[in-house]
């Protein structure tokens, strides 16, 4: 009894109340439907062969149900109910083989582009085609969110004129139902003096172009921050200077390698970047380009590490011998290196390869989870990562880190303790050749000496502020002599050069007192792209920096070349990026005086009041030389009224009267007589102004 | 749930992926659909703001016929769409455009409505947002009880006395009281030439009626249902309309006091309690004299001394009763 109870409740639920008849609605709605399909494909985010079959499917579905939307379709709902089932159970079983979270964006598309033609069979009511509309609208959202270029602006801006025309068509038929609900239907018509021909001609397009506006404002209002967090003020001002420590980096720059001119190891190959081999010359500058290498989905954009070096022999970088071991699963999971004083925060970054690279994964440090199809990864003891596979173009994996992001102020208290660390990696990581000249070792101990306080961090930022001060960033700083070791180079000679050498100066100096440290090679975190969100990685973001030990804490980032260069900040809100560089022109341009200000904003004050004034004075000119009629039908405008040419003066008042009865019936009276004195007989001055008053009344 | 609070649902999801993920795409898309919903508030804001209503009605209308109202709507349409309905939502309609005229008629109680209210719901373009406001307009509207036919009934009820009724109203043997001053809807024939070469304005006879037969009915005191009263009040008015025009002096006897038929004292029926605009209160009772008519649930009994009693329950039993069918 309970089961026909159910079945029966069922079915009363799938009862077709109210079938749709209109087809203008159900064709605008397959057209937004069809559109978002070849959203999807366009932007790759569905294969081309499901996609085709999907978009011939879709009008025959909508085809089949305008026919059958009178009938129960009952047997054919369990069809498709059966049918959605299957789609589902496929989505979760591909769910389960994907090797990366981004690999879950392609089953949910073909699941929403099959749900959307099973669906297609069954639309006989008006919820139904607005359910469609709906679920297009995340298929239009999956396509979007691969991050295609601008040439899908077309598809999306046709896709979204169709779903606001289908939503007008649509309030047609919610009409038409409202009226038929009612016991008594009033009979309408238009007056004549209503009908304007040419109201309508170009609602459309005013209409269209109000969203644009409005969506626009929407758009540069939204706070959309880079770490995902929201609320607060929709702008921010002053983002231009250096980033914001959220941990204890500096990275962050726009550093234009592909303008070098330098001498040494030059390599022209944008990819061949001599960082991320065994060995790295400090006294080497690279020629990279432009081209784009990689492109990283990630909430809070960080310096991407490549390789870890620890050996410094006779001004060269090199990696310590070493036969780790691969650690395998998915995710593979990496032993977290943080202290346990060190506060982080987890952030995964998607990275997508858009050029071949070396069998490294690029990471922010410190990576806990990697999720790759290889299913193995191989962690160092220095913190790079390698892999066994080949790493083309196309290639995707996901890495989980931990960023520290321990406040300044407790790492500055961090002690100078290294009793409780292990003398070997000790060792490692303070190490330096007797070729390193002794002066560099003193302007060590009188940088060290010179810190606030006798702690790694508080040295390190002293010996950053050093170099920040004495060392200017240059591309085109004289070579590096092969005999001479560099950081003595840059430190006491040239005064000028690029990161390779200014983060080794940093390396050895720390080194030289004791502090362990590591000269790291990698990438910035890129430029971001408004519409995709996404960071792009060009061979010219590669980037040297310096790690610290802090006792407690673990490795810190420090980046030199950050202190010597005015960088931009990686972090902007992504939608407001337009704004920030509008509004940074705009800052440039500005007096700063505040006299100058007062002065301005006077002026344009003062401007704007006599424009209102001057405008009110010439309109009240205008009225009083057209008379008080033309007065009394602009104050019956301006209350809503409209009064058209056709009718008299008899017929304006008494629709005054009528519509607006707060108004002075005895000034309407007056100035209906004035009007029909001067329109039938002869103007009387004492009339006039017995009109004039009468208008001042109203 | 509304189309625009939908809208705005899934605007805040795909903010909040968009947001996530960093997208501006998303975010494009979220701004495209919030700009619908904020254009839709604009444009029903300033349609709403210069949409103004003038509803017209008759002075006058009975229970059984209700009155024919005439709204006239004038407004800048901006797009969007009106729907006028209304006070009980029982007749709606439809405007677009910039102005229209709706002729419909709408139900209205027994008694004197002061009070017009018109209910406009101002949807935008894409009905996304709608704006909801009640209109009230002043009216002075008398809904009286109608007139049925019940010549068979008066004349069943008088029986011979009727017939000689009838024939003194066709010799126009009225009684004259006196003169008084023409108004609007007064016969021609009974203009007093002579009193009014007189006095210069038109003059009518202003005269008791005919001698006839004397029809007097009570409605019982007491609570009254609105449902009994307006049938009560119809089989009054009928039978006391109908007495007059054949002739008969015709009385109502109701809330205590006596007074003679004529058209204040069917605006009266109209404002028995419980009517619109008329606080509920029980009638006071009359001398049980005449044809009585008393509640009996939601109908009526009517009580007449030569016959026995009959329960009516609603108009049509009504009207076969008064037409003797």
């Amino acid at each position: 009894m309970a089961r026909l109870r159910l079945i029966g409740a069922v079915a009363d639920v799938n009862r077709t109340r109210r079938p749709e008849h209109d087809t203008v609605l159900r064709m605008r709605i397959l057209a937004a439907v069809c559109t978002s399909v070849v959203a999807v494909v366009a932007a790759g985010a569905a294969p081309l062969g499901e996609s085709l079959l999907v978009l011939a499917l879709l009008p025959v579905g909508f085809l089949w149900s305008h026919r059958q939307r009178e009938s129960s379709n009952f047997a054919a709902k369990g069809v498709i109910s059966l049918l959605a089932m299957g789609a589902l159970y496929r989505f979760f079983a591909d769910i389960m083989t994907i090797g990366t979270v981004d690999d879950a964006r392609l089953p949910l598309t073909l699941m929403f582009l099959e749900i959307q033609v099973l669906h297609a069979f069954d639309l006989p009511q008006r919820r139904d085609l607005v359910f469609t509309l709906s679920s297009s609208l995340a298929l239009m959202g999956l396509a979007v969110a691969t991050g295609p270029g601008g040439w899908l602006l077309p598809v999306v801006a046709v896709y979204l004129v169709l779903a606001g025309s289908s939503l007008q068509r649509y309030q047609t038929s919610v009409d038409a139902q409202w009226l038929e609900e009612a016991t008594d239907t009033a009979s309408v018509t238009t007056p004549q003096a209503a009908v304007q021909p040419s109201a309508g001609r170009w609602r459309g397009a005013r209409q269209a172009a109000a969203v644009a506006l409005l969506g626009a404002l929407v758009f540069v209002s939204v706070p959309v921050s880079a770490d995902a967090s929201l609320g607060g003020l929709p702008f921010e001002f002053g983002v231009g200077g250096p980033a914001p420590r959220e941990g204890n980096g500096r990275v962050g720059g726009d550093l234009p390698f592909g303008e070098s001119d330098g001498e040494g190891s030059l390599s022209t190959d944008p990819m061949e970047y001599f960082g991320f081999a065994e060995r790295v010359d400090p006294r080497s500058v690279g020629e990279l380009s432009d081209i784009p290498v990689m492109s990283v989905r990630t909430s809070r954009p960080r310096p991407i590490r490549g390789v870890v070096f620890d050996l410094y022999v006779d001004g060269v970088w090199g990696r310590s011998e070493e036969e780790p071991d691969p650690v395998q699963g998915l995710p593979v999971r990496i032993d977290s290196v943080r202290g346990p004083a060190s506060r982080s925060t987890r952030v995964t970054q998607t990275y997508e390869l858009l050029h071949p690279t070396p069998n490294l994964l690029f990471t922010a440090a410190d990576p806990v989870e990697v999720w790759t199809a290889a299913r193995s990864v191989t962690p160092w003891t220095d913190g790079t990562l390698t892999t066994g596979v080949e790493m083309s173009a196309g290639t995707v994996y996901s890495v989980v880190s931990e960023v520290d992001v321990t406040p300044v102020e407790v790492l500055r208290r961090a002690p100078f303790d290294y009793a409780s660390a292990d003398p070997d990696a000790l060792t490692r990581w303070t190490t330096l050749p007797p070729t390193v000249p002794q002066r560099v070792h003193d302007l060590a101990t009188e940088l060290a000496l010179a810190a606030p306080t006798q702690t790694p961090y508080a040295i390190a930022e002293s010996i950053q502020a050093h170099i920040g001060r004495t060392v200017s960033y240059s591309l085109g700083a004289d070579p590096t002599p092969a005999e001479e070791d560099p950081a003595d180079h840059i430190l006491f000679e040239s005064r000028q050069g690029w990161c390779e050498p200014i983060a080794t100066s940093m390396v050895v100096m720390l080194r030289s007192i004791g502090i362990p440290a590591r000269f790291v090679t990698g990438f910035q975190p890129g430029g971001r792209s408004i519409l995709s969100g996404q960071y792009t990685v060009r061979a010219s973001d590669a980037h040297a920096w310096v790690e610290v030990f802090v006792p407690g804490h673990g490795w810190t980032t420090f980046d030199p070349t950050g202190a010597t260069t005015p960088v931009l900040d990686p972090d902007g809100p992504g939608p407001q990026i337009l704004l920030l560089l509008a509004l940074g022109w705009l800052r440039e341009r500005l007096p700063t005086d505040p006299g100058t200000w007062a002065l301005l904003v006077g002026s344009l004050t003062t401007l704007v009041v006599g424009a209102v004034v001057w405008r009110r004075r010439a309109r009240r000119v205008a009225l009083r030389r057209a008379g008080p009629w033309a007065g009394m039908l602009h104050r019956l405008h301006a209350e809503g009224l409209s009064t058209p040419d056709v009718l008299t003066p008899a017929e304006t008042v008494a629709r005054a009267h009528r519509s607006l009865p707060h108004l002075d019936a005895d000034a309407l009276s007056v100035l209906q007589r004035f009007e029909e004195h001067r329109r039938y007989g002869s103007p009387e001055d004492a009339l006039h102004a017995e009109a004039e008053a009468a208008l001042a009344r109203l | 749930m509304p189309i625009g609070w939908m809208t705005l649902v899934i605007a805040g999801v795909l903010y909040l992926a968009g947001s996530n993920i960093g997208s501006g795409w998303v975010i494009i898309l979220t701004a495209a659909m919030a700009g619908g919903v904020l254009l839709d508030l604009v444009t029903v804001w300033r349609a709403d703001r210069s949409t103004l209503t003038a509803l017209t009605l008759p002075a006058t209308a009975g229970t059984l016929e209700p009155p024919r109202a005439v709204l006239t709507v004038e407004r800048r349409d901006h797009g969007s769409v009106l729907h006028v309905a209304d006070g009980t939502d029982t007749c709606r309609g439809v405007v677009r455009g910039p102005g229209a005229r709706l002729q419909a008629v709408v139900p209205a109680a027994r008694g004197h409505h002061t009070d017009g209210r018109v209910s406009l719901r101002t949807i935008g373009t894409l009905g996304l947002a709608r704006l909801v406001r009640t209109q009230h307009h002043e009216v002075d509207l008398w809904v009286r009880p109608s007139v049925l036919a019940a010549d068979a009934r008066i004349r069943a009820l008088l029986g011979t006395s009727g017939e000689d009724a009838s024939r003194a109203r066709s010799t126009g043997q009225d009684e004259v009281r006196g003169v008084r001053g023409f108004e609007p809807g007064d016969p021609r024939r009974s203009v007093h030439w002579r009193a009014t070469a007189r006095h210069g304005a038109l003059m009518v006879r202003q005269s008791e009626g005919p001698r006839g037969a004397h029809v007097r009915v009570a409605i019982a005191g007491g609570t009254w249902t609105p449902a009994s009263l307006d049938l009560a009040t119809t089989v009054t008015a009928s039978l006391c309309s109908t007495a007059a025009r054949l002739g008969h002096r015709a009385e109502l006897a109701v809330d205590g006091g006596v007074r003679g038929w004529d058209d204040v004292t069917h605006h009266g029926l109209a404002m028995l309690p419980p009517a619109a605009g008329v606080p509920t209160r029980p009638l006071a009772d009359v001398p049980a004299e005449g044809l009585r008519i008393s509640p009996a649930g939601e109908g009526i009994v009517v009580e007449d001394p030569t016959s026995p009693p009959v329960h009516l329950t609603d108009v049509e039993e009504a009207r076969r009763w008064l037409a003797c069918a």
